[in-house]
């Protein structure tokens, strides 16, 4: 297994350390050959991360969000205008729908007490005549 | 930091510049981190520029407990990690990094290769990626890092921790070390 120290290279790069600690770590380090390899290993590898820069024109890119920008207000106000319309025509028509569902319930009222065909076949003048022909006296010769 | 915070009351005043002040002061790092994060660089100008904008639709309401610049990078990592999920379905290669990439000036003669650093980096996991690129790019301490990620200082010392130690197993076994 490695220095026990090991460990705590990366504390005391970033320092992030006790003073005391950082101290006696840092006499160690100048006395151990593993954790000055570790130490030296995670400042390259630390300074390739931040070398790793690019740089892009600042006029463009600030060009480019104002368009994304004005673009973003335009569709946040038709998105707000849809709605608001939407808010219009749903009160324009707020009646309707009412209006719809109390005709479908007077034609169906109609329709029950006026022109039920099956009703007046059964319980009607024909079923009437039945059972006054069956009814009649003398009618049942036995 | 109290610049910034003279240029977000200057913009909540009307003043649209005191935003392109903020954006010209703070973008550079934007995309580097997005950079670090996504590997593209149309896709961390993407992320940089989508941070911005949300920047703006949120200023106003900004309550300034945070400095701009915590809020700015939670942002940003927010934006590439979104932008990762979406091109996940992509396989993005080397390959795919534009070669009109303009390269820091300063000299890089002590550094390891882009092309090693990007594909070592590549192999680590989101969280850990994001808390080593603030902790290398930006130098923040761990505390600013615990911030910006929302997370405890503890978990960013291990994410840290590993993050290198994954950096390190890799660049041993490719002989870049």
């Amino acid at each position: 297994m490695g220095c026990v120290y090991l460990n705590s290279i990366g504390l005391y790069l970033d320092n992030e350390m006790e003073l005391n600690e950082r101290i006696n770590l840092e006499g160690h380090i100048k006395k151990c050959p593993e954790c000055e390899a570790e130490l030296r290993l995670l400042k390259l590898a630390g300074k390739s991360i931040s070398g790793n820069k690019i740089e892009v024109d600042p006029v463009k890119f600030l060009a480019d969000l104002r368009n994304r920008i004005i673009e973003d207000k335009r569709n946040s106000r038709e998105g707000k205008a849809v709605i608001n319309d939407l808010g219009k025509w749903s009160k324009r028509f707020m009646p309707l729908p009412l209006a719809l569902a109390l005709t479908c319930w007077l034609l169906l009222l109609t329709y029950i007490n006026e022109s039920n065909p099956v009703e007046e076949y059964i319980f009607g003048e024909n079923l009437g005549d039945i059972s006054i022909l069956i009814d009649q006296p003398g009618s049942n010769s036995g | 930091m109290d610049q910034d915070r003279e240029l977000i009351l200057s913009f909540r005043g009307g003043n649209e510049e005191a935003f392109d002040m903020l954006v010209k002061k703070y973008h550079s790092r934007a995309i580097n981190i997005a950079y670090s994060l996504l590997f593209n660089l149309a896709d961390a100008e993407d992320a940089a520029q989508e941070a911005f904008l949300n920047i703006y639709r949120k200023l106003m309401g900004f309550r300034m407990d945070s400095s701009f610049s915590t809020w700015l990078y939670r942002i940003v990592i927010n934006s590439s990690y979104d932008l990762m999920r979406k091109r996940k379905a992509r396989h993005i290669s080397l390959d795919d990094i534009e070669p009109k990439l303009i390269p820091a000036a300063e000299d890089k003669s002590d550094c390891l290769k882009k092309e090693a650093v990007q594909e070592a980096l590549k192999g680590l996991p989101f969280e850990y990626r994001s808390a080593i690129v603030l902790r290398e790019m930006e130098g923040l301490s761990y505390e600013g890092i615990a911030k910006i990620l929302n997370i405890n200082i503890g978990t960013v010392e291990s994410r840290i921790f590993r993050a290198r130690q994954m950096l390190k197993e890799v660049f041993l076994k490719k002989g870049v070390f």
